[in-house]
């Protein structure tokens, strides 16, 4: 965007159109301060260019790179923060390039000192864009309201015109500094032409670099800061290039090295800033963030409520993991009179438990999870317990853990009700639990009369497998009774009920409950078009079917 | 539970905010931007020293003593036997069984080896048990109704509503075979052809082939072979190499070439221009059939496989007969006399010689080590010995502590193939472990080695081996040395027959099979390739009266 900006301006100083604005100021002021001498001839023009151009037109390349920077980083950021990119980008630059046209118009009014005042820009650009993108996250973070509130926006767009204006009177000062120490050798056609090309260069290498390198690698709020270091390297250059013209020499060292060291005390702090602002800006905190020998546990609290993620899944939402357990647990639950044991195979948030143990006659709930992590997570952590109402640390509840599948082999005894809660099928590692021999299994632990209930997915996005799950529960000689219900963080879900006596819908309900009701039981039972029954083979551990089903029907909606 | 939305706009925010730290230093590292290099951070192998590497088995020094002749040792034990079988394989321990049920309680199985099981013994590694040499059973056919029997006896199969139903349990999971050609993995160990090429062609012509020699007659390719009814087609079949038949057939595409060799190298220890044309049709003739892609296969057949391979069946067959079975015994002669016979055996434990004298007694070893031991053998022993030529081969074990990292395409399967590989493949001793997670896990290479390598494969070091090993599995898998704890080798110096031309058909092997003498023969030998139906069946037919 701002390279056609840019072009624009070339072809339109000719025609003064606004880019002419960003540059203008700076040339035009050039006659008032030092007259430009006649071009010297054409055989005097020397062939070399030094060292001293060299770098000074090095740095207009860095300086000119640092520039776009900012603003690609603050337009960046103000769409992220705020949405709506397409008028985050335009306002930010407009304000931007504004600034700039201010910050030219202002060069003309420094006469003396112009490396001092150079340097001390440089300085001041670099801390104040360095930090941009750092002092942005965090103040989104910490401001009442977020980026919401006006106070944001005021701070956003106070910094872009900051650092605008700053950078606005850069080029003309170097154009300034150029044109007198080098004036024996270059015309202003020329140094013009030299340092807009280096000027452009240095913003095509960055526009290029940002979205691909840069922010991929380092981040937002590192690229800040690592470009701040790159302004205070050039004024660390023209302080040495300059030492003889520099009046009080030290205090600029000294101002230089204070600049670095805090632009570095940032890059080192960058991770824990962004970590930091990462929980602040998601509204929540994620007050865990753990890896267990399976997998990754990261739970997230807001006002909003609680929310557990497995490996990236979301599991649950405290706000209405209610429809979800309560659909899971109380239609096989309720219609089954009295059960007495009941087993909960994975599940460890202890959030089944919560519900089972509504019933009075439950005498003993087995729990059987496989990560030792999560049940002592939900049984210690007290924004956790209270979510599961201290569940698992119930005398009733006997925690188990390990594999499901072999510790079905030598499970004790036989269940009234099993409530299989695995995560989805995504591989073929938990798609054996998904199979005619596991279910075998669970069979074999299944009472006269008992029933098993599995999670089966969402029977509208992933229809085909939400049926592959019923016929593999029917290949094993099971009767199944498959519903829904609607959990708004994860959409319509399935569940089926499978066992050897019919299952008929409750009469009575535990009471408390939020979501069911005995009348309410029966549109669970209907399946609309959209997810009625499609012809699905049983999944078996040789073939494993549903996983490849279970890919291609989320990779649609996921993709 | 659910699969909540996988990504969102806030989710893409934080990943941008937060970059990776893999980038920091390569940003810091470029400069004052004058410079953009588009860096790739490769990982470097960590250096260390290579994993640890031996030999399994017992010594073969045991069974070459044989080979060196020299006087007998004199007994210092004496014992007796109704029914005594010499080698405790498959066959020998099939023909004991059959014994016991036929109620001949009295009967020893002499094994050279420190447990029975011969090629279908397993081990562990690192806790985790991993075969060292035959590691699947296919669902039995109908002509293999003793394997069938069995198989019903332990609960592999049951019969419901008249349909014949295996124990899921057992089967192969899923995904169970895939080939890495044209730089990924692809689904099935048949190279993939498109459609319209000659290779789909020849795929084509190749099954029509198949089907037309299935069908000729009925039960022309059972198994066991010697079931099948033979005719002078088939003895035509047997007197080519199976490569002539291809070329006269005109089928001389590479990918169907390079798989009917992974097949035979796979299944009788030599490739297409060793085996007999016979072999080679009834590798698919006697199963099920050859299927070009495309082809309705119906659902493909199953196979039995373990963590430990076939050493678990071996493990149910020898259970029953514990206490019959004397391991670390190796006979040094076998005279048959008026009416007994005599069998000189050595203690390995004791260092003593045994001599055992038996009613009757099963040869249930390779026919060249029985023809060595059998005082003055039959001439169709002697002729069968010279007759057969035996396939050296290596069974490398090797733990990896993590997956491996894969390349594209198939998921990590059962069976691993590398398309052009002289090797062949390795399988995933966890595979049919029922664990919801991936990790450590044994993977076993196999290398079915030409005859001629037999002597450096006995005389080299292990540590050579394991390098050519992983040099191997690191055109596929490069980090392999890095994930590997440690190996162990298993060599077989003759692991199974060839199927030569000529072999088949031959008088020798049927008259031994025949053999209803006080010395009977049960090995897959008679049967001139090395499957364990044919060991089992042998074993069974021995012990008939």
């Amino acid at each position: 965007m701002r390279r056609i900006v840019r072009s624009a301006c070339r072809a339109g100083c000719r025609r003064g159109d606004r880019a002419r604005l960003r540059y203008a100021p700076a040339v035009s002021s050039l006659p008032v301060e030092t007259p430009a001498p006649p071009p010297p001839p054409a055989s005097a023009a020397p062939s070399r260019i030094s060292i001293g151009e060299l770098a000074l037109l090095v740095s207009v390349f860095v300086v000119a790179a640092c520039g776009l920077v900012y603003e690609l980083a603050a337009g960046a950021l103000a769409s992220y923060l705020l949405g709506d990119s397409v008028l985050q980008f335009s306002t930010v630059i407009g304000c931007y390039l504004f600034a700039m046209g201010i910050g030219s118009w202002l060069s003309r009014f420094l006469d003396r000192q112009l490396v001092a005042h150079f340097l001390r820009i440089e300085l001041l650009v670099g801390l104040l864009g360095g930090l941009m993108p750092a002092l942005l996250f965090a103040a989104h973070s910490s401001l009442p309201h977020g980026g919401a509130g006006p106070p944001f926006r005021v701070l956003l767009y106070g910094m872009v015109g900051l650092i605008g204006l700053l950078v606005g009177l850069e080029i003309p000062l170097v154009m300034r500094i150029l044109k007198r120490h080098f004036s024996q050798r270059w015309a202003l056609r020329e140094l013009v032409s030299e340092v807009l090309t280096f000027d452009y260069l240095g913003a095509l290498v960055v526009a290029v670099a940002f979205p691909l390198l840069f922010v991929p690698h380092l981040g937002l709020v590192r690229t800040g800061v690592f470009f701040g270091l790159l302004n205070a390297a050039v004024a660390v250059w023209a302080l040495f290039i300059f030492r003889g013209d520099l009046r009080r020499w030290g205090a600029h060292a000294l101002a230089c090295a204070g600049v670095v060291v805090v632009l570095c005390a940032a890059m080192l702090g960058a991770d824990r800033l962004t970590t930091w602002a990462e929980d602040r800006f998601y509204g929540e905190d994620i007050i865990l963030r753990e890896s267990s020998d399976y997998q990754r546990v990261v739970v997230t609290a807001s006002s909003a409520g609680v929310r557990l993620f497995l490996n990236g899944n979301l599991q649950f939402h405290s706000r209405d993991e209610y429809r979800y357990h309560e659909g899971l647990v109380h239609p096989a639950m309720a219609a089954h009179g009295a059960p007495k044991r009941v087993l909960v195979l994975g599940g460890g948030d202890g959030l089944a438990v919560r519900e089972l143990l509504r019933y009075p006659s439950v005498e003993q709930v087995t729990l059987v999870e496989l990560d030792p992590h999560m049940t002592r997570l939900f049984s210690t952590n007290p924004l956790l317990t209270a979510l599961n109402h201290g569940s698992l640390t119930d005398p009733r509840v006997k925690l188990v853990h390990a594999d499901a599948f072999t510790w079905l082999e030598s499970a004790p005894g036989s269940f009234d009700v099993v409530i299989i809660d695995f995560p989805d099928p995504t591989n073929f590692n938990l798609g054996k639990l998904y199979t005619t021999s596991f279910y075998q299994r669970v069979d074999q632990v299944l009472a006269a009369g008992g029933w098993m209930v599995v999670q089966t997915t969402s029977p509208l996005v992933a229809r085909k497998s939400f049926w592959t799950v019923s016929a593999t529960l029917e290949a094993v000689g099971l009767s199944t009774t498959p519903y829904h219900v609607m959990v708004p963080s994860f959409g319509e879900w399935g569940f089926i009920i499978a066992g050897h006596r019919p299952w008929q819908p409750p009469k009575s309900l535990p009471s408390g409950l939020r979501f069911l009701t005995v009348e309410g039981m029966a549109p669970l039972l209907q399946f609309p078009p959209d997810m009625a029954r499609v012809a699905a083979e049983p999944n078996r551990l040789s073939n494993q079917v549903l996983v490849t089903t279970f890919e291609d029907e989320w990779g649609k909606v996921l993709r | 539970m659910g699969q909540g939305p996988a990504l969102n706009r806030r989710a893409l925010v934080a990943a941008a905010a937060l970059g990776t730290r893999l980038g920091a230093g390569l940003g810091i590292g470029l400069g004052l931007g004058l410079g953009v290099g588009l860096g790739i951070t490769g990982c470097t192998p960590r250096e260390g020293p290579p994993a640890p590497v031996s030999w399994l088995g017992a010594s073969f020094a045991r069974g070459h003593r044989l080979r060196a002749g020299g006087t007998l040792p004199t007994p210092a034990v004496q014992r007796r036997a109704a029914v005594l079988v010499v080698g405790g394989g498959v066959a020998g321990l099939a023909a004991a069984r059959g014994f016991t049920r036929q109620g001949v309680d009295d009967v020893a199985v002499l094994e050279l080896e420190d447990s029975a099981g011969g090629n279908s013994r397993g081990t562990a590694l690192a806790g985790m048990h991993c075969p060292l040499g035959a590691h699947y059973l296919p669902l039995p056919s109908p002509a293999s109704h003793e394997v069938s029997d069995w198989l019903h006896e332990i609960g592999l199969l049951r019969q419901q509503l008249g349909r014949t139903v295996a124990d899921e349990r057992h089967l192969c999971h899923s995904p169970q075979e895939r080939l890495f050609i044209d730089g990924a993995w692809a689904d099935g160990l048949l190279p993939p052809a498109n459609p319209a090429s000659t290779t789909a062609a020849q795929y084509q012509r190749f099954a029509q082939a198949v089907r037309r020699e299935q069908e000729a007659a009925p039960q022309r390719f059972a198994l066991p072979a010697h079931r099948s009814r033979w005719d002078a087609g088939l003895a035509a079949l047997d007197a080519q190499i199976f490569a002539t038949w291809l070329s006269a057939q005109g089928l001389d595409d590479e990918r169907l070439r390079w798989y009917l060799d992974y097949c035979c190298r796979d299944d009788y220890g030599a490739g297409l221009d060793t085996v007999s044309a016979w072999a080679g049709i009834h590798y698919f003739a006697s199963r099920h059939g050859f299927h070009a892609p495309g082809e309705s296969t119906g659902e493909r057949e199953g196979v039995f496989t373990w963590p430990e391979g076939n050493a678990w069946l071996v493990q149910k067959l020898a259970a029953p007969l514990a206490g019959r079975i004397h391991t670390g015994r190796t006979v040094l002669r076998v005279a048959e006399q008026r009416q007994q016979v005599q069998v000189l055996a050595w203690n390995e434990t004791t260092q003593q010689a045994e001599l055992w004298t038996a009613g009757q007694v099963v040869m249930a070893t390779p026919l060249f080590v029985a023809a060595r031991v059998v005082d003055k053998p039959p001439d169709a022993l002697r002729q069968a010995a010279a007759l057969l030529q035996h396939a050296p081969w290596l069974v490398a074990n090797i733990h990896i502590d993590e997956p491996l990292l894969d390349r594209p395409g198939a998921p990590p399967s059962w069976d691993n193939v590398r398309y052009g590989s002289t090797a062949l493949g390795y399988v995933d001793a966890m595979h049919q472990s029922l664990r919801p997670f991936a990790g450590a896990t044994v993977l076993t290479a196999y290398w079915a080695l030409p005859v001629a390598e037999r002597a450096a494969l006995l005389a080299a070091e292990a540590p050579a081996w394991r390098d050519r090993v992983l040099a191997e599995m690191a055109l596929v898998h490069p980090d392999i040395h890095r994930r590997t704890q440690q190996m162990s080798l298993m060599r077989w110096g003759h692991a199974m027959p060839i199927p030569r031309p000529g072999v088949q058909g031959h008088r020798a092997l049927k008259a031994l099979r025949a053999a209803r003498g006080r010395v009977r023969f049960a090995h897959a030998d008679l049967a001139g390739c090395s499957v364990f139906e044919e060991a089992f069946t042998a074993g069974c037919e021995a012990a008939l009266r």
